[in-house]
């Protein structure tokens, strides 16, 4: 088999996903085409030794609809021959996008990929695609469907997480994220958004909050209550948890993640691709996973998809030198680092989508490029990048410095 | 039963009497009088335009469930029994594609099968009558309305004041089926025959349902927008939660409504079919129709059907799940799981209310788990109504279901506590009870060595 190197990887800052966040103006071909532009320009790639572009997309309709990744490429002045390709697993799009790429380089049917993500949330909307899953009745009913808030909430009340528990976790991941950007940590990979005319629209993630304290977001209103009890998506789930005597609502806007807008891409290829185009490999892809759980909770696969990922790597927990969790929900990220036995000083050390918001097509790239940097800031070797999936699904991935 | 009169204009006035009633009923005599009535107002070329009315003071009062025995006979099949409701849904389409305006007017209440039979038609009046109400009440009997009704109301009001009608059952005014819009006019009942005939005569009958002419677009949100996938996955889950996915008919008719809005209306009518032979085949509906109509009718004419919930009865039927969840939290099961277990079951109150959520060990598989613990439940609530029918608290095993439904919140889905036991077998309900650990009274000893049921050998057991 081949092996799969990450060459270079970059993004935009994340912009608050809304009417009046900076990014809202900006398309998302727009961002897209950036990302591509920017990791071609810095890297003097020739983009005909390019295979593929390989991008998540969550909401692949309207203006991120028709194969956006294509489009982009030639947008972006990509040589004809590089072809595009969407993809979709819910929240992990990103990952498996460069999972997919790196599958494609590691059984030897493309040299180089260049992969990554985009979504502008604040201009199509999560949700606005439709589906069947909760929708259509003979889904809905008999696989217990409940929204994602209702799933973190059973969470916290089935490992008690308290309110207090999941704030303080929230404020900590605006403090490291936060410190990351006064110590420049991010420099090197976020490629700053220009409007039109040159100026600077966003150079920095939007929405963190150095100073948030657990203070500050105790007064804040429990997001999934009403939907659970009126919604009647509580009783739905303790059918499949009938031990709890009901479902504590503790998750709210502040210790889940933020709705962004972003863009990521990640240059991946083999060997030999990487020395034609005359670039030096940053880290090796040791493997990664994806796995399936029970769909009404939902969001507890990470720490199976980690296990997997390693079994498939041959390496156990305790070769990973760090990791990241995409932050959905804080009681996700605490139960990966509870189910893991992982010291949380080895965890999103540099904040994550609690404090930076997560885009969802784009955040799982986004993270292995965070994961990458850091390793490569503190001289340390391994890293382990997983996110939770809609419909009950985790995806891991393993990186090892080169 | 259908008198019809021709005049002058080529009008034809049907007017359904079905003969020694109070009220009409659809029944299979009627469905096929219709076929050859629709048939012959088609093809008569003098007939210009039709008018169903009704001879009495209602319009028609629903289906005449004895016909329902049909739907489950030997050889029948979800399939089989689709075809069957097909010989009244097709008089519908029939009459709704005969090419001629037809109008409904309507002298007072139209339920089921006879608020099908209006929607059916290209305009509805309504007779000014305070008594007079409209709904589609099959959902009550755990069934849906198999004659169009989940594919022509949304098509009239919108898929969001639809549902509820559908899903609860619920009947309301002629004034709010007016506002709704499906009712077309409320007139004097003295002008209710003319007023048809004006309607007709001012041209404001197209000979056509609207979900049959091109462009036509669903009242409210459209079928395949995120606003109805919005307004699907609350009332799914809303659905779900009520009936803690015990009713069968509600996930049908949302089903029906969630498919059918995106089809045309042939399409639409066959998957109201499909859906409606698949359930009336369960036994939920079979169990439902048994006790909550035929049993409740009998106890009705009898004076027997109140049940007071405070009587001995009732108290018996919960204490009994009462001490059964005690003493299973006894055996070592959490509070919570018990509670729960009840609750999806479809007790309508839980035996120990009043817990607080909190944390628990591990969880498997819920609900394959829960359901043994509730059908111990069940079963020991039956239990109790054996005793309470071997020492005369009820009478008879009807008014032990019906009441232990109604008074002590039985899951109704059931038939009731004795239905339950009939429908299993007594003898294999012994043998289930005897793994629990439960006591067997002797009338059911009794009644299981005879080889005998409670509601066919409900005498034997005084």
């Amino acid at each position: 088999m081949t092996d799969a190197y990450i060459y270079d990887h970059l993004r935009t800052p994340r912009g608050k996903g809304k009417p009046d966040g900076a990014l809202h103006e900006v398309t998302p071909i727009r961002l897209a085409t950036a990302v591509l532009e920017a990791v071609r320009d810095r890297n003097d790639l020739d983009t005909s030794l390019v295979d593929d572009v390989v991008m998540g997309i969550v909401m692949p309709i309207g203006e991120q609809g028709q194969c956006l990744p294509r489009v982009a490429a030639i947008a972006a002045g990509y040589a004809e021959e590089t072809a595009g390709v969407q993809i979709n697993r819910f929240c992990s799009s990103g990952l498996e996008a460069c999972n997919m790429g790196a599958a494609k380089v590691m059984a030897g049917q493309a040299d180089m990929v260049v992969a990554g993500g985009v979504e502008s949330m604040s201009r199509v909307p999560m949700l606005s695609d439709g589906g069947a899953w909760g929708a259509d009745p003979q889904v809905a009913f008999d696989t217990y469907f409940v929204p994602q808030g209702i799933s973190a909430d059973l969470i916290a009340t089935k490992w008690d997480y308290s309110r207090e528990k999941l704030d303080a976790f929230a404020a900590e991941s605006h403090r490291r994220a936060a410190r990351a950007w006064s110590e420049n940590r991010f420099n090197g990979s976020v490629l700053a958004v220009h409007d039109i005319v040159g100026d600077v629209l966003l150079d920095r993630d939007e929405t963190i909050r150095g100073n948030s304290s657990v203070d500050d977001l105790a007064k804040l209103k429990p997001s999934f209550a009403v939907m659970g009890d009126v919604g009647g998506f509580d009783r739905i789930a303790l059918e499949r948890y009938p031990e709890l005597a009901g479902i504590d609502h503790r998750h709210h806007a502040g210790n889940s993640s933020g709705i962004v807008d972003g863009a990521a891409a990640v240059l991946i290829g083999s060997k030999e691709a990487g020395s034609a185009a005359g670039l030096k490999p940053r880290a090796r892809i040791r493997g990664f996973a994806e796995i399936g759980s029970e769909p009404t909770i939902m969001l507890t696969a990470p720490s199976f998809a980690a296990e997997k990922a390693l079994k498939r790597a041959g390496m156990t927990a305790s070769d990973i030198d760090l990791y990241e969790i995409n932050e959905a929900f804080a009681a996700v990220a605490i139960r990966f680092i509870e189910a893991m036995d992982a010291d949380p000083e080895t965890v999103n050390v540099n904040g994550g989508a609690i404090a930076m918001g997560h885009p969802l097509g784009a955040t799982g790239a986004m993270i292995l490029g965070t994961a990458l940097d850091e390793l490569e800031r503190t001289g340390k070797e391994t890293a382990l990048v997983t996110l939770c999936v809609g419909a009950g699904m985790g995806v891991a991935t393993i990186i090892e410095r080169v | 039963m259908l008198n019809t009169e021709i005049d002058s204009d080529g009008v034809a006035l049907v007017t359904i009497d079905m003969p020694g009633r109070s009220m009409n009923v659809i029944d299979w005599p009627l469905a096929d009088a219709l076929k050859d009535e629709i048939a012959a107002l088609t093809t008569n070329e003098s007939v210009t335009a039709i008018i169903f009315a009704s001879g009495k003071s209602s319009f028609i009062a629903g289906a005449d469930l004895a016909i329902m025995g049909d739907f489950v006979g030997p050889g029948t099949s979800p399939k089989t029994s689709a075809e069957l409701i097909g010989r009244l849904a097709r008089r519908f389409r029939e009459l709704e594609t005969c090419g001629k305006p037809v109008v409904a007017a309507a002298s007072g209440t139209a339920l089921g099968g006879g608020l099908e039979l209006m929607l059916a038609c290209h305009y509805r009046i309504a007779a000014r009558n305070e008594k007079a109400v409209f709904g589609l009440p099959e959902v009550k009997l755990g069934l849906l309305p198999g004659g169009g009704g989940t594919q022509r109301l949304p098509r009239l009001t919108g898929v969001a004041y639809a549902l509820p009608l559908l899903l609860e059952g619920k009947f309301v005014s002629a004034d709010e089926a007016l506002k709704a819009g499906f009712i077309d006019e409320i007139v004097e009942p003295d002008d209710l025959i003319a007023a048809a005939k004006r309607a007709l005569k001012e041209g404001r009958v197209k000979p056509v349902a609207r979900w049959d002419e091109k462009g036509f677009r669903l009242p409210g949100a459209a079928a395949n927008s995120n606003a109805m996938g919005d307004q699907f996955i609350f009332a799914n889950a809303q659905a779900h939660a009520r009936s803690r996915g015990n009713y069968p008919a509600l996930k049908a008719i949302l089903s029906c409504v969630y498919e059918g809005i995106r089809l045309p209306t042939d399409k639409a009518l066959k998957i109201e079919g499909f859906y409606f032979g698949h359930l009336v085949n369960g036994p939920e509906a079979q169990a439902m129709i048994r006790t909550l109509f035929f049993a409740r009718q009998k106890l009705a004419k009898e004076g027997r059907a109140k049940v007071d919930p405070q009587g001995a009865y009732a108290g018996a039927c919960r204490k009994a799940l009462k001490d059964e969840a005690v003493r299973l939290v006894g055996q070592g099961l959490a509070p919570a799981f018990v509670q729960n277990a009840a609750l999806v079951t479809g007790f309508a109150e839980g035996p120990l209310d009043g817990l607080t959520a909190g944390p628990c060990e591990a969880a498997g598989e819920g609900r394959d788990r829960l359901r043994p613990t509730g059908k111990r439940l069940l079963r020991a609530v039956a239990l109790e109504a054996v005793k309470a029918l071997s020492n005369g608290d009820v009478a008879d095993a009807d008014e032990a279901d019906v009441h232990a439904i109604d008074g002590a919140g039985f899951p109704a889905y059931t038939g009731g506590p004795l239905l339950m036991i009939d429908r299993m077998g007594p003898a294999a309900f012994i043998d289930e009870c005897r793994a629990d650990g439960l006591e067997i009274p002797e009338a059911l000893a009794t009644i299981a060595a005879r080889g005998g049921n409670f509601h066919m050998n409900a005498e034997g057991m005084a």
